[in-house]
């Protein structure tokens, strides 16, 4: 039943799907072993893609936010929903794999430490979204609202960066950016590089993907909503 | 030579979760979005057929 | 200059505001015997706390309970402007929205000021030992540079979810994640002062960062609430 366009869209997903487990493979294959962490920190490959993606997910939800003030259209707000929904998906992912990654190298599966914390925030941030957009009715306030709301939870995101440097953590410092360059290996640097590429495109097709549902959706309550008019 | 079977078996089980949990994360929700896709259009193109009963929306 | 048409807007929206707060006294009394009962709740499941840690738990508890009362000043704002569909009316009648925004922001600083005072006095008074002395106005001041960013956000998130299902519950899970930040820079910077005495470079960073925050949630909060209040 599906339409070309939907095999066309498809076929993107699945190529990028294998580009992710092409990346996974030289996390495992290519990056050479850690000298402090050994083998586990191959978690990281997956952990900060995950990290990055969660945190680029709002910017993207402040674009279709104010593109939605802009518009006032509910094909920004689908956008807007899709990047919401994405963005806690990544945000779980990362939270889940730091707590796996922490309990060999820290002893705890949990901790207070600042950037965790703080991504759990956006976790907390992105639920409030969709809770927000399933207490609304649908129409120019939700639009309103929810961009509104889209927009605040960015202005939530320099703190989560900042905030590592400025509590005490047991969070790695920033190895990549920081004053006199990174600390990591080239190989494992370029393959994380790699990673968040790679994750991020496969982030932005599933939001394109989600986001056109929720238009098929609205489409198919508007054929509803005619045929019982008729 | 790195490869996964050399891999330090106190190290396995939490590489083992993260990755598992990863891969049901990314394909999980694909899979998800793409049988609601199918039903959709099933349910749209059922809808925009002439005469056809009206189809509550999902 | 003070009687153009925007200070015209914002005098007559702040006395109207005003005056629908009085005409209710149960709107600025019950925020603060809840900011009591939240604080005596905390003694009884705290107890008897060590030297070392009353400096911590006294702001702890002082700055969650005040952002707990607080939330119901802010969840209440529009209530008043509910009734007869004020709010709607307003939202076509000429009036300056960023007038009307200032003017709700001042509202909301007057009734969490009136909530705030209350909770760090009595909290002062509680947590008080002889060798401890907590009560300090640089406190006070961090907790007014809290409130100010606070009572932005609080504005705009009370005319966001007017029109949305379980308000009550709705408006608390999307007014905390935004209000950590806030609570976390007031803690850590009081905690600092009291435990030194003396405004250190890192007390000056947190301030320095509520402040950061200050500016960043009044500012969005007077551009988006034009967008959120806009007709067109």
């Amino acid at each position: 039943m599906i339409t070309a366009e939907d095999r066309r869209e498809l076929y993107l997903g699945a190529i990028l799907l294998a580009m992710v487990v092409g990346h996974w493979l030289a996390a495992f294959y290519y990056a050479p072993v850690d000298e402090h962490q050994g083998e586990v920190y191959r978690i990281m490959f997956l952990h900060v893609p995950s990290a990055i993606t969660a945190f680029a997910s709002s910017a993207a939800l402040a674009v279709f936010s104010v593109l939605g003030l802009k518009q006032r259209s509910e094909g920004s707000l689908a956008l807007a929903k899709a990047t919401a929904e994405v963005g806690l998906l990544f945000t779980v992912l990362t939270l889940a794999t730091g707590s796996i990654w922490g309990r060999p190298t820290w002893g705890t599966w949990w901790t207070w430490d600042a950037r965790l914390t703080t991504t759990f925030l956006l976790a907390l941030l992105y639920c409030g979204y969709l809770l927000l957009y399933a207490a609304m009715p649908a129409g120019p306030s939700r639009i309103r609202a929810c961009a509104v709301l889209g927009i605040l939870i960015f202005a939530d995101v320099p703190i989560i960066y900042k905030s590592v440097t400025w509590w005490r953590t047991l969070h790695q410092p920033p190895s990549m950016l920081r004053a006199g360059g990174s600390t990591m290996e080239p190989e494992i640097l370029w393959t994380l590089v790699l990673g968040m590429v790679i994750l991020c495109l496969y982030g932005a097709w599933l939001i394109r993907f989600r986001s056109r549902n929720i238009r098929l959706a609205d489409t198919l309550e508007a054929a509803s909503f005619d045929q019982l008019q008729t | 030579m790195n490869n996964i079977t050399g891999i330090a078996t106190d190290a396995q089980p939490f590489i083992i979760m993260a990755y598992s949990l990863g891969a049901l994360a990314l394909l999980g929700y694909a899979h998800w979005c793409l049988l609601q896709r199918v039903k959709l259009r099933q349910l749209v193109a059922a809808v925009q057929q002439p005469h056809s009963a009206a189809i509550p929306p999902i | 200059m003070m009687n153009s048409p925007f200070w015209r807007h914002y005098r007559t929206l702040v006395s109207q505001g005003i005056q629908a707060e009085l005409a209710d006294l149960e709107r600025l009394v019950s925020p603060v015997l809840f900011a009591l009962t939240t604080l005596l709740l905390f003694a009884f499941a705290i107890g008897d706390v060590e030297p070392a840690l009353r400096v911590h738990i006294y702001l702890a508890e002082t700055f969650l309970t005040a952002l707990f009362a607080l939330q119901i000043n802010f969840s209440r704002l529009f209530e008043p402007d509910r009734q007869d569909r004020v709010f709607d009316l307003m939202r076509t009648y000429p009036v300056d929205h960023t007038a009307w925004f200032l003017a709700k922001y001042t509202l909301v600083l007057a009734m969490g000021s009136a909530t705030l005072g209350p909770t760090l006095a009595f909290a002062a008074f509680v947590n008080q030992s002889p060798s401890q002395p907590l009560f300090s106005w640089v406190v006070v001041g961090v907790a007014a540079m809290a409130l100010a960013g606070l009572a932005a956000l609080g504005v705009l998130l009370s005319a966001m979810t007017l029109k949305a299902n379980a308000r009550q519950i709705l408006y608390p899970l999307l007014y905390f994640p935004l209000a950590t930040p806030v609570l976390l820079a007031a803690v850590q910077s009081s905690q600092l002062y009291l435990s030194s005495g003396q405004i250190t470079a890192d007390v000056r960073a947190w301030l320095g960062l509520l402040l950061g925050f200050d500016v960043i949630y009044i500012t969005l909060g007077a551009l988006l609430f034009t967008e959120l209040v806009d007709e067109s």
